[in-house]
Formats: structure tokens, sequence, C-alpha cells
């Protein structure tokens, strides 16, 4: 009977299931990078003609290190397979193949980008930094940057270096917009707000077709106008447009010649009356 | 023609003439091993169906009409079985029958046990009734029954191709299949071997004695503490199958004189990493088991049993994901050589440490109180109540608006990028696959440093994994009457109720260091970003914050009850014994939800119309919404059957079944989106079937075996098919109905003893099991995303998908009286069909095709077309067993036996498979070619080489 005991003790052990699964989470991990930018984005985008058609990128072979903030993320939908980066001389497009960024470099992000290895030019006359692909502008396989060689451990590949936490204090100040004339070349890929603008299908339209990009018309205090774009992918695509006159902001973008603003998400929509 | 004048003379004369010479044959059975006799032993009279059993000391009376030429056949659990001839003209006595014992009976069964749980569970969600193994686990019986389960099974060979709904498994009398899904998870009593040993089993649609039976087979599982071998076993396992390491140890007291039996067994078993990567195996058995005999006539059990399961899964992948993966040597190491099988795409390394998303935590305790009457020598009432709960989770990943995870997710893979010309983006990710584990595996660090982000920015978590929990309580009652009435007369009856009620729900697993998650579903926001309602998994706490161990995404119950009535005659002729059988079951089952889906949040309501089609409400119903208890579906259904077998001679048998009746829809069936809403699939008729089978048994002193032919058909059946769809991130389910089937074949069972000490067999299955009409299906979305849709599924002449329909095996004996075993078997696998996507099979998958074209009709049939896995050289595996047992000190015995399974290491044998769900069905050519291109079908294959080293004590 003595076994009997033993056998009854251990199955009453064991009927307190095992649940003990010890894996021990990793430590949050957000280096800080101390290093210095040797270029500035207006610098940059300085090195390209603008033309039409527009000419090949350019692969930059030098250790050029430019140092932004993110101020356009693809977390609404709006922007796809971008992100927006601003230092204090100007903006840039980061085409980047790859969705979901957000999660990895989100407005307020500091980010180095070591230009080396990367292609920059322009896309229908709005600057990017990307690949090449068939002598155009293209967007860069987000693969290679974690691409590791198994022989060295190193990412030979890597170009894009969040630095520290995302800090929104950090996000230059919008550049405010009050008329169409206001609209140059300087400005796009920037940060902007339009002030004091009345949309003309305000109240009775959508800012977009689902699953279609549409272009939503505007006009400044003045009289100039101007067309917000959205992408019928966006999570507030099926918002009506506000009624009235307010501020809206996001980022300056140029198609060919035409100004066109891309909201980052509903917060961007200020108050309309 | 002397011997057939002489039988059929005997067969006309008036079977009344009950007052014929009997002669009386008795004798002692006892076991070779250790000299101690062997209660509980059936011994039958082979030509004249005459049964009787073993006492307390082994002691046998059976009367006999006088014959000159008699066999005696003696059978007991783990012994194999004895044939004797016998002259009974006058009284005989046979002195002391011994009985070898079955050393294989256990490695068999462990094998098909470990296969049982080597259960692989596809991505595509709902657990797959490919959990079947039970049914082979028929106990001795023929060469067939007993080769099929342990040499099939790592094959998943399904008898007669039936999926596990159609077998039915008892333990002490009690149903123990879930009354949901039709099928009994073996693995619920994993690491049990001792106590469930003890089986009383038919195959196909045999007349048993517990049971109406099903199309299948039927096994009633005898886990009382009499039926356990008496004494002290102690063993133990190292192997490198689904576990490395398992202790057992049982004890039993057989019945004692006091009139108590005592019965207890635990056994562990663990693995670190089994033979597919990433798969660690944690897993109990624990049986206690009392009984207690108050007189002659009464005894009562009670049996407790249950098998906490901690265990991670393997996934199948794309042939390239296994083309580009290193192998592994045997010795487990990696190989500067690729091509690897069995690539898990579950696991990852964490600290270090590897974690599998894919993780089985199961546990079901039974207990089962049976009570005995034996009103007669040759009669008795068997009453039993049982109680089972099942606590069953499954683990995953998920993700919210996120990069996926799954490290073979497509774009991670070369292929994808080959279809858009992207060369450069090809080759990096093949190096990469090829180099760096931490690529082809999951990276758990990066979801951690992901959810560290979000928490950063006050966001909820974007990975998180859940457990997916199918839980079950279960009341059973049955009563069964074996009642002889006469020498020939005999009437097996009984009587069934059974209440269940299934909980199936999610749980926050673990958050991945994020904060919190919040309960919507991410395609429904994206879908209809306007509506926040539509998103919502539970209306009533929309948007709702959850940590782990809460309840989220869905929650919703399912009530089955069923009544069964059932009672077999059997009437025994001199030469024949032929038998009836009914059923008639009342059945129904509804659904409660707990949680106002979003997308079903209207009230639930019966009606008549779907999809703007109006039915007639006699035979339609369906329903909508999602929360609430929803409208009660009544089923009455019956059974018959009929049969017998007919003795030519002793040596010569014919038997027949045939069967007809007509089974309940599923529960799991006929809710064709369970967790958002409580619709039904427009037609719930009972499915029908008719099937016969004809076999023909042949038994000399020196072959022995069998030939079957059988086929059943059926109509309006119906079945769910669950597919992830990674474009939308939820559950398609393709929920099909009122089509037709067929199962047809052949088996071969055939022993011949060459020698004293050498026997070889030839067991071999041939099969057809087709779709014999083109099913309809609605099609549903979990997320919403597009409203349900019905259409034809254009499958007629597919076969059943995940079994293989041609199994053989030669095999090569040797058993020496110094108790030495050998075993080879060289076995053939051939015709697994593939599951298939039923998208590929609609009308508006090939619409604007021009099957005239011959490019176009070559793509119409490569979206068409089943795939199979023919066989031929890849199909041959060959499987090798020693085995010794010796005894110590005149008291103590050691078994020691060693398998080998697959000793040619043939990996290309696929077991399974199925096509992946993504499929355009725009009408561009382009588009579906491409389609086809970037994802590839998903296999699995049966293990390379694998070992089992088993060595027992016996006290």
């Amino acid at each position: 009977m003595k076994k009997m005991r033993y056998i009854l003790t251990a199955a009453a052990v064991v009927l307190m299931l095992p649940s003990c699964e010890n894996y021990t989470a990793p430590e949050p991990n957000f280096p800080v990078y101390d290093w210095e930018a040797n270029m500035t984005i207006a610098e940059l985008r300085s090195k390209h003609e603008i033309t039409n058609p527009s000419q090949r990128p350019q692969q930059v072979t030098e250790d050029w290190i430019i140092k932004g903030v993110i101020t356009g993320d693809d977390e609404s939908g709006n922007i796809y397979k971008s992100l927006y980066i601003q230092d204090e001389t100007g903006g840039i497009n980061l085409a980047i193949d790859q969705v979901n960024m957000y999660n990895i470099m989100p407005v307020g992000q500091t980010v180095f980008v070591k230009l080396k290895g990367l292609y920059f030019g322009d896309y229908r006359g709005g600057y990017q930094i990307g690949a090449e692909s068939d002598g155009e502008m293209g967007r860069w396989d987000w693969s290679w940057e974690t691409f590791k060689d198994p022989t060295t451990g190193e990412y030979p590949y890597k170009h894009y270096y969040p630095s520290g936490v995302p800090d929104m204090s950090q996000v230059p100040a919008p550049t405010e917009i009050t008329s169409g004339n206001d609209l140059t070349m300087d400005k796009t890929c920037t940060l902007v707000t339009l002030k004091n603008v009345t949309f003309d299908n305000g109240g009775t339209a959508t800012w977009a077709v689902k699953e279609e990009n549409t272009n939503q018309n505007l006009k400044f205090e003045d009289g100039t106008s101007m067309i917000v774009r959205t992408s019928g992918y966006s999570n507030f695509y099926a918002d009506t447009i506000p009624m009235g006159t307010g501020d809206i902001t996001g980022i300056l973008s140029i198609y060919g010649s035409t100004y066109q603003l891309l909201i980052r998400s509903r917060e961007d929509i200020g108050e309309f009356r | 023609m002397k011997k057939f004048l002489l039988v059929f003379l005997v067969v006309i004369m008036p079977i009344a003439l009950s007052a014929q010479t009997l002669s009386v044959v008795r004798g002692v059975v006892k076991s070779d091993e250790t000299g101690e006799p062997v209660a509980g032993a059936t011994v039958r009279i082979a030509e004249k169906g005459i049964v009787s059993e073993t006492d307390a000391d082994g002691a046998f009376v059976l009367e006999v009409p006088s014959t000159d030429k008699a066999t005696v056949v003696v059978r007991a659990t783990g012994y194999l079985a004895l044939r004797q001839m016998v002259n009974a003209g006058g009284d005989v006595n046979l002195g002391v029958l011994e009985l070898k014992p079955d050393l294989y009976e256990e490695m068999r069964e462990d094998m098909i046990i470990s296969l049982s749980e080597a259960e692989y569970d596809s991505e595509d969600g709902i657990i797959s009734s490919t959990q079947n193994i039970s049914g082979l686990l028929t106990s001795g019986g023929d060469i067939f029954s007993s080769t099929a389960g342990y040499v099939f099974g790592p094959m998943r060979f399904r008898v007669r191709g039936y999926r596990g709904e159609y077998q039915k498994t008892y333990i002490n009398g009690i149903r123990v299949d879930d009354a949901e899904r039709g099928f009994f998870t073996y693995s619920q009593i994993g690491g049990l071997n001792d106590m469930v040993r003890n089986k009383d089993a038919v195959m196909g649609i045999d007349a048993a004695t517990f049971s109406f039976g099903a199309l299948g087979g039927a096994t009633n599982i005898n886990a009382r503490a009499s039926a356990i071998r008496k004494g002290l076993k102690v063993s133990q396992v190292g192997s490198n199958r689904t576990y490395t390491t398992r202790t057992m140890a049982t004890y039993a007291t057989g019945l004692m004189e006091n009139g108590w039996a005592f019965a207890a067994s635990a056994s562990y078993r663990w693995a670190d990493e089994g033979y597919v990567q990433g798969t660690f195996y944690d897993a109990w058995g624990i049986s206690l088991a009392a009984e207690k005999r108050f007189n002659d006539r009464h005894s009562l059990s009670l049996t407790l049993l249950g098998s906490p399961t901690h265990r991670g899964q393997q996934s199948g992948s794309t042939q390239e994901a296994y083309d580009l993966t290193p192998r592994q040597t045997f010795f487990r190491t990696q190989s500067n050589r690729f091509g690897n099988n069995y690539y898990n795409a579950n696991w990852g390394y964490q600290n270090g440490k590897v974690r599998n998303a894919k993780q089985v935590k199961s546990f079901t305790p039974m207990a089962i109180l049976s009570h005995v009457w034996n009103i007669n020598e040759e009669s008795k009432l068997t009453t039993s109540v049982g109680y089972k709960y099942q606590m069953d989770g499954r683990t995953s990943l998920n993700w919210y608006k996120a990069a996926d995870p799954r490290p073979d997710y497509y774009r991670y893979l070369p292929n994808y990028h080959r279809t858009i010309d992207n060369e450069q983006a090809a080759e990096m990710r093949e190096y990469m696959w090829m180099y760096d584990e931490t690529y082809r595996q999951i990276n758990w660090d990066r979801l951690y440093q992901t959810n560290y982000l979000a928490n950063e920015r006050g966001m909820s978590g974007r990975y998180m994994v859940e457990n997916r929990r199918n839980d079950q309580s279960v009341v059973t009652l049955t009563s069964v009457l074996n009642y002889k009435f006469t020498d020939r007369w005999k009437l097996d009856a009984g009587v069934e109720a059974q209440s269940t009620k299934g909980m199936h729900y999610k749980l926050v697993d673990d958050l991945l260091g994020a904060n919190y998650w919040v309960d919507i579903d991410q395609y429904g926001e994206r879908d209809n970003p306007g509506d926040a309602n539509f998103m919502q998994n539970d209306l009533n706490n929309p948007n709702r914050k959850v940590w782990v161990g809460d309840r989220f995404g869905y929650d919703y119950n399912i009530y089955v009850n069923s009544a069964n009535l059932w009672a077999t005659a059997t009437y025994s002729l001199r030469n024949a014994d032929i038998y009836f059988a009914g059923s008639g079951t009342y059945s129904n089952f509804w659904r409660e939800g707990n949680m106002k889906n979003g997308r079903a949040s209207g009230d639930i309501v019966m009606g008549s119309s779907f999809n703007g089609k109006v039915y007639d409400e006699s035979w339609y119903k369906t329903v909508n919404g999602s929360y609430g208890v929803s409208p009660t579906q009544h089923f009455a259904t019956y059974g018959v059957k009929a049969g017998g077998n007919y003795r030519i001679t002793g040596r010569h048998i014919i038997a027949l079944n045939v069967a007809h009746g007509t089974n309940a829809p599923l529960a799991t069936n006929a809710y064709f989106s369970p967790r958002v809403k409580a619709n039904l699939i427009p037609d719930l008729t009972p499915e029908m079937y008719v099937s016969a089978d004809l076999t023909y048994y042949f038994r000399t002193p020196v072959v022995n075996g069998r030939i079957t032919v059988y086929n059943t058909s059926f109509w309006n059946s119906s079945e769910l098919s669950s597919f992830y769809n990674d474009e939308y991130n939820t559950y398609i389910n393709f929920a099909m109905y009122g089509y037709n089937k067929r199962h047809t074949g052949a088996e071969l069972g055939l022993e011949v003893k060459v020698s004293p000490y050498v026997t070889l067999s030839a067991v071999g299955a041939y099969g057809q099991n087709i779709y014999t009409s083109n099913p309809n299906a609605t099609i549903s979305m979990e997320n919403g995303l597009q409203p349900d849709t019905e259409e034809t599924i254009y499958v007629k002449g597919f076969h059943m998908d995940g079994a293989p329909e041609i199994a053989a095996s030669l095999g090569v004996h040797y058993f020496h009286p110094t108790y030495w075993f050998v075993d080879l078997n060289v076995n053939y696998f051939g015709n697994t069909y593939m599951d298939f996507n039923p998208l590929r099979r609609t009308e508006s998958a090939i619409a604007g095709l021009d099957p005239a074209d011959p490019e176009q009709a070559s793509l119409i049939n490569r979206i068409r077309e089943q795939e199979v896995f023919v066989g031929g050289l890849d199909g041959i595996t060959v499987d090798l067993s020693i085995g010794k047992s010796i005894r110590i000190n005149y008291k103590y015995y050691l078994n020691i036996n060693l398998s080998a399974t697959n000793i040619l290491n043939n990996t290309r044998l696929k077991t399974g498979g199925y096509e992946q769900s993504r499929f355009s069905t725009t009408h561009e050519r382009y588009d579906r070619e491409t389609y086809l291109d970037r994802f590839p079908a998903k296999y699995f294959y049966a293990y390379g080489t694998t070992l089992y080293l088993n060595v027992g004590f016996r006290f």
C-alpha cells in the first residue's frame, strides 16, 4: 500500500498543472547614437536636379550621414511604403518597400541615415532616398537593413539607425502656409500647416473613395487653392470633410508641378468653423 | 464434395434439434513465461462461434456439439493467440495451454500512441480530424488490424478511408468521442498504455457487444482495476520521436480475495526537442482505478484518467522552405547539406532559449463509474456513468498592424521575388534563409522590441501570444445488456444519454512586453474604418483593453445532447451466425454566444431566406446574429444493419455485413462561422449511408488471413474546411454540404508460418475514397471583409485527403522459444491526396479562361487538379524490431525491445499537405497563374529513421 501512497501523492502534485514557462523577456533596446551628421537634407537635395523627365537616381558613394526626425509615417495608411524625415534645413521622402514602418520609425523618432549605398533622386518632382529600379527612383528593400552576415554577425547593408525613443517634442514645428503663393519647392517634404482654409466639398464628401486615391480641393483665405490627396486605404478615408474654415496639417508633397498635402492622420485636421 | 453434402444435410435438419450430443472441452490457460494462470482469456471454438472466458484459475469449460475436428482459439490481452486442433468426438481435457506473451503488443501500442500525438495542426485553424489513430487500436484480432495500427500509423493511414467521426471509442462503456467534432483524440489518454491495453474492438460494421457500432469500427477499452495485469511494472523508454524519454510505473493488485482490485499508473514523457526542431514535450499520464466485487453478481468500479500535456507543435511549409533549410544529422547537428523536410516555422530563439509559438496545453480528466450485474453465467447488465472535463488550449501568435512574424511568410522567401522579377531580392533572401538561423525562425526579440516601442508611444501591443481554448464538460450515462436467451439467441442492447457543453474562447497568453492589447478585429477596422462597431468582437465592451488571462476575440458555447437506443440480436446456427441490429438516436445542438460581434450584431432570428433566396421553411433553417442563445436544431436518426458469417468448413468462413442509416450533422460542420455568429449551413438534413463488406477468412495451421472488399456510399454529407488567409489576416470558412461520397476498396491480411520460428506476413489495403458529387459551400470570412456567399465547389471525383489510399506491408517475423523476437517489415504507401482550397474549384476561379486554347487549358488544369503523392520509390519504408524477454531469479522479468522505424531514412514520403488559401479569382489570366506560383502548397513528411528502446521490468 506504500506504493499506492506514493502514486497518489505524485498524482496530486501533478494535477496542479505544470504551467511554468519561464521565458525571460529581453530588455528594451533603444540604442542612442552620439554621431554627428555631416550632410544636411537641403544639401543632399541640391545635388540632384529636378527635370522632366526625371533624371536617374544617384548612388551615394561617400560616408555621408544625415540626421533628422520623422515627420510622417504610415500608421494611418495614408502614406504608403514611405516615411518623411526632416532636419533644420528641409525634408525628404524615404522610399522603403515595407509596410507598418511606424512600428520602427514613427513620427517623433530621431533617425540617423548612413547614405552610402542608398540612392537618391526624385519621383515626379518629389525628392526621395531609396533604390534604383530600371533607371527610375524605386523603394529600398527593407530586408537589406536586417541582413546579417552569418560569418561576421554584422549588418553590412544597414543604413537607418533610429536613435533613442520617439519624442514628439523633437518634431519640427510645422511651417505655416496662408496662401497658395507660399508654396515653394524648398518646403516640399516638410511638415506644414495650412491656415484658415475652406474645402470645396466641406460637409458633402468623404476624404476619399474606398481604395482609390482622391484629391480634395481647398481654398486659402486669399482665394488661391491647393489639393489634399488622400488614399482610399487610409483609416479615415470615410470621414466627412469638415465644413467651414480651419487649419490642416500635413506633409507638403509635389507631383509634377502640382502641390498636394498629405495628411498623416485624423489628428492633423484642426477645428473647422 | 462429401464434406459439403454432410454440411448441407446438417443445415437442412431442423435447427430446433437442440438435443444433440455435446462434448465437454476443458483446460487451463497459463502464461508460458511465468507459469501463472491467465484469467479472463477468451476461449472459442472457431467453427462454432462458441465462446467462454477463463476464470481466476485460468480454467475454462466449453460445451461443443460433438465433432471430430474443432479448433480451440485462446486469446488474451498481452499474449499471442494460441490455436489448437482438438478431436471433440467425446469429452476432452486439453490440460494446460500455454500462452506466449506478446511483447510487441506493447511496443506497437506505444508506437500508435506516440504517433497520434505527433498530430500536426495545420496553420489553417481547426484541429483536423486526422486524429483518428484510435481507430487502429484494435486488439490483435487478425493480422490486418494489428499491423495496420503500428505499421501504417506513421503514414496516417485511415482504415477504409473513414475520418475519425466514423469511429466510436468507449472507456468502460462510456463513449469518449468529442460530441461536437465526432472523433476521439487519443492523446487525452496518452501515457496510460498499461491502463488502456484491454480492449474489445470491432473493425468496420461488424456487430459489437457494447455498441451499435460505427462505419469505421468501435473500440471499448476496459480500464477497470481487475482488467489490469497484476503486479508492478516499471518501464523506461528512450526514443527520438516526439519524446526522448518516458518513464512509466503501473501497479495492479488484480482481483484479490476480499473482492477488491486496485490499479494505478503514472508516466512522464519528456523531450527538450523531439524529432522535429522546436518541438518540446512535457506530459504526464495518471490513472487510478478501484473495483469491488460484492459477490458473483455485482461489481462496481471507478476509474480516473487524465494526461496533462504540454508540447510544441510542428508546422507544414512549402517545398521551397524545406529545400533551403540545412539538413540535420541523426545526432541533431547541422549538416552542411541542404534539404530538410522537417523545417518547423513555429519556433525561434528568445534569449538563447528555444520558444515555440504554437503550443498545446491540454488536460482532459475523466471519471467513470461502472456497475456490472452478472445476471447469470452468460448474461450481464453493465451500467456506467462518466464525467469528462476537457481543457484544451492551443497557442498562436497574433499581431495588429505589424509585419508578419511568421518566418515562412511568403515575402520572406525568395520565390515571391522571382515572380516579380526581382532576382536580387530573391538571392538575398535565399542566402539569409540558408545561412542565418535567426532569419528562418521566429525573431522573438524583434517582437518584444516592437512592443516596447508601442509602449513608449502609449499604444497597445503589436504582437502577442493567444491561447485558443476548446473546453468541454461532458456527462454520459449508458446501460448495456448482454443477454443470452438460449444457446442460439443472444441479445445485446443498450441505451445511452450524453450531454456536452463545449466552451470556445481565447485568452491572452503572453503580451510579449506590451502594456495591453485591444480587443478589435484589425481588418474589420481597415475595411469599415468609419464604422466603429464593425470591428468590435464584443460590442457590449467596445475597444476593451485586455491583459494576460483575459478572454477576448470570441466566446461562445455549443451545447450538444443525444439519447440513443440500440439492439443487436444474434442467432447462432450450426455453421453460421447471423445478426440484426437497429439503433435510434435523438440529438440536438445549439449555440450560445457570450459576445456580441460587430459583424453579426442583429438579434438572433430564425429566417427562411439567405442571400436573397427564399427557401422552404420545412427543410431550411438559418440564423443571424451572434449574441445569446440560438434556436435549437433537432435530429432524429437511425441505423440498421445485418450480417453474419457462414462457416463453409472450419477453415473457410465467409462473412457479410450490410448497414444503412443516417447521421446527424456535427455541430462543428453546421455552424460555419461559430466564432462570429450563430448562422448555419442552409441544409441540415442528416447524412445517409449504405455500407456493405464481404470477407473471406481462411484458417489453416500454416496459412491464415482474410480478404475483404467493402463499399460505403454517403449522401448529403457535410464538412467544414477552415483556411487562414494571410492577406486578410482572417480565417475563411468553407462549409461544404449536400454532397455525396463513396469509400470502396479491399483489404488483405495473410500470415504464413513457414517454420516453427518464422512467420511471413503480407498486409495490404487498397481504397478509393471520393466525392461523388459537387458540394455546395457557404463561404464566410470571419472579419466580415466580404459578405457570405454560396458557391458550388466542383470537386466531383476528388479524393479524401490526408491518408494513403494504398498501404501494404510484407513482414518476416522470427520468434525463438528463448524469447527472442526479430521483425522486419517492408512497407509501401501511395496515393495520398492533398487537401484542396475550395476557392479554386468554384466557377469564378476559371471564369474567362478558354479551354479550347491549350495554354489556358493547362492553366485551368493547374488551378483545378488535386495534387496527389503517388508513392513510387519514395513510398517505401523499412522497419526493424528486436526484442528479448529475460527471466531473472525466476520471479522478475526484464523485457527489452528496440525498434527502428524507417531504417532507410526515407525523408521524401509525404503524409499530407494543403493548398494555401490565397487565390485570385479576377478574370485576368496573369493574376491567377501568379497566385499559383506565389502561394504553392505546404506539405508534411513522415519522419526519417526513428528509434524506440523500451526496457521494462515486471515484478
